[in-house]
């Protein structure tokens, strides 16, 4: 796939689950392999690149929790901004698809 | 001998990744957010029966390339740089520095000018590197110390008010009152999460302004006051803007101009805030003598208008003569309003005469302008605001080279603001956009009464030009304050925000 496709879906998607609730990486790893049936396995490390990417435009916040093992979570939340940036790359995502959809249609109904 | 335990393959993956991220204050949290992503992963893998091992091997081959990640952390933690603000900020410093030596008319009077402005380079170049970092790390200390600060200098007011001797610098508390819209803006933000806190904030700030305003600007003037409350407002309703502050908006914009309104009620209401605004809005009203700001407004406004475009002013010596004696504009040639000529006194009965004649003025009530100079010798510098060049850089420049070159520099000021502003609105982190905002304001307002006060209309005592009128506490605090949106702006990207962050160590 286009890399620039790539990351716009990645992204897409971590903003995606991150409008239902707030997760820390290793739950959006997960939740991402759950949702997508496995089909979504990425390179765990690459997540943090584009959460901390994301943090920066102000798309998500983050904060520190206690889980019950102890352990100290970074937690990611979406802001206002993030859905705005959100609903940007849905649609971008529509016009990508559909052009994907029309050519895989045209070939089969040559 | 002790044997060094060799390190594991988490940790060298761990280490790999972090050598890549520049910031190295960083370090740590990235490293830490990375290592508890591979324990959940190798809990995972054991809890499904996979060896301790195998499952830290697992582990690292699900994370990636160290080296990519890292890189691709660093990208997004980059420092940042401003080379269009840096260089006109460079510019502008030099521009005063060169203005100051080149206006002060003792040599030790321009070299204690200019050791400030080594001093506030020095400054500057600190607060950049270090300040907004400094700030977050060790907030708690830095509002102590602010605290304690402002504490004595409350103490010293009331002193001066007690026994009506003046006590401490002026100037101090003119800045300290500037400099208190950052560390208001530091203290709102970290308190707004916490209602009662937020309050308590609230009502401590309100207190120490009162004081500020109260028994500070009878002698200070309120210029440094209406700075503070324009700043003040455009800081929070900034906060508002970008939900920094938050609840419903359509209230907290009247509500917070109605409490500014109300806090800086006496810079209209009183007697003297009425003469200001005044003198501020029509100068022409207040000109008794030609000692007064006003007169040097109504000056600069009649010199402005016989500017040419292209050149500077050209006057003829009998019209030099009349501006600078002030004879133009009392016509009625009142010797106690215009000046009185003090030349050619070469004997003791020369000058028992002329001291007669000051002192006849002088039991008039008026306070007699000397004249130095004659028709014969009298130049364009005689005729300017006398030692106010500071105050008019803008103006006499204007006067000297013409309104083109004049217009060039004030663009060249307009382009510095617009920079600061523009570099301020990038900043995506709550409290460094607030910070840098504040202080942009604190700068804009100077600049702006400032250039006003250059053609006329000057409000109560007069602000400085930042960076480039007057050295000393002026150049030192605007540095502070510039350093401050450097500063914020460059670690934008490597900062996190502080009401959120605790540093984690590394297990």
């Amino acid at each position: 796939m286009d890399k620039r496709y790539m990351a716009l879906g990645t992204s897409m998607l971590v903003l995606k689950l991150l409008n239902n609730q707030s997760m820390y990486g290793y739950q959006i790893i997960r939740e991402l392999e759950q949702q997508s049936r496995d089909v979504f396995k990425l390179q765990e490390g690459t997540l943090y690149p584009i959460l901390h990417t994301l943090e920066q435009q102000g798309a998500v916040t983050s904060y520190q929790q206690t889980a019950d093992n102890g352990r100290i979570r970074k937690y990611y939340a979406i802001t206002t901004h993030g859905q705005k940036l959100l609903d940007e790359k849905l649609k971008e995502w529509e016009v990508y698809q559909t052009a994907i959809n029309q050519v895989i249609g045209g070939v089969l109904f040559e | 001998m002790n044997k060094k335990t060799p390190e594991s393959p988490v940790s060298q993956f761990l280490n790999e990744v972090t050598d890549q991220i520049s910031y190295e204050p960083l370090r740590p949290s990235i490293r830490q957010e990375l290592e508890d992503h591979m324990n959940d992963r190798m809990e995972d893998y054991k809890a499904n029966g996979v060896s301790h091992s195998d499952a830290e091997a697992q582990a690292l081959r699900d994370m990636g390339d160290a080296v990519t990640i890292g890189t691709e952390l660093n990208e997004a933690h980059k420092i940042q740089k401003a080379p269009q603000l840096t260089l006109i900020s460079a510019l502008l410093l030099l521009t005063g520095f060169i203005f100051t030596s080149f206006m002060s008319w003792r040599p030790l009077y321009m070299a204690s000018r200019c050791l400030y402005y080594i001093a506030g380079a020095t400054l500057l170049v600190f607060t950049v590197l270090k300040g907004y970092p400094f700030l977050i790390r060790k907030r708690k200390s830095i509002a102590l110390l602010t605290g304690f600060l402002y504490l004595v200098q409350i103490l010293l007011f009331i002193m001066t008010l007690v026994k009506k001797t003046r006590h401490g610098i002026p100037s101090t508390a003119y800045f300290a009152t500037i400099l208190f819209v950052p560390v208001i803006t530091v203290l709102l933000y970290c308190s707004r999460h916490n209602k009662k806190k937020f309050l308590t904030i609230a009502v401590l700030c309100t207190t120490v302004w009162m004081f500020f305003m109260y028994t500070a600007h009878s002698f200070l003037g309120d210029t440094a006051e209406i700075i503070f409350l324009l700043s003040t407002l455009g800081t929070v309703w900034f906060m508002i803007h970008r939900g920094i502050l938050t609840g419903p908006k359509k209230y907290l914009y009247p509500v917070s101009l109605a409490f500014m309104v109300f806090i800086g009620s006496p810079l209209f209401l009183s007697e003297s805030g009425r003469y200001n605004m005044d003198t501020f809005l029509s100068p022409q009203s207040s000109v008794n003598s030609t000692w007064d700001d006003s007169y040097n407004g109504v000056l600069i406004q009649e010199l402005l208008s016989k500017t040419p475009l292209t050149h500077g002013l050209k006057l003829t010596p009998e019209e030099l003569m009349e501006y600078g004696t002030g004879a133009w504009y009392f016509t009625s040639r009142n010797p106690g309003n215009i000046g009185i000529d003090a030349t050619g006194i070469n004997t003791p009965e020369q000058q028992a005469e002329f001291d007669k004649k000051v002192e006849s003025l002088r039991q008039q009530n008026y306070l007699p302008r000397y004249i130095y100079y004659q028709v014969e010798d009298v130049t364009l510098w005689d005729i300017l605001p006398q030692h106010y060049y500071n105050n008019y850089m803008i103006a006499v420049f204007i006067f000297l080279f013409g309104w083109i070159p004049g217009l060039v520099l004030i663009g060249a000021i307009v382009l510095f603001y617009l920079l600061l502003f523009t570099y301020s609105l990038r900043i995506n982190g709550k409290l460094a956009s607030a910070l840098a905002f504040s202080c942009s304001q604190c700068l804009l307002w100077q600049g702006v009464l400032y250039l006003l006060g250059n053609f006329g209309h000057q409000y109560a005592s007069f602000p400085n030009l930042p960076l480039i009128s007057e050295g000393q506490l002026s150049i030192l605090c605007n540095t502070i304050l510039l350093g401050l949106i450097f500063s914020a702006y460059r670690h934008d990207h490597v900062m996190e925000e502080p009401v959120n962050y605790k540093p984690i160590t590394s297990g």
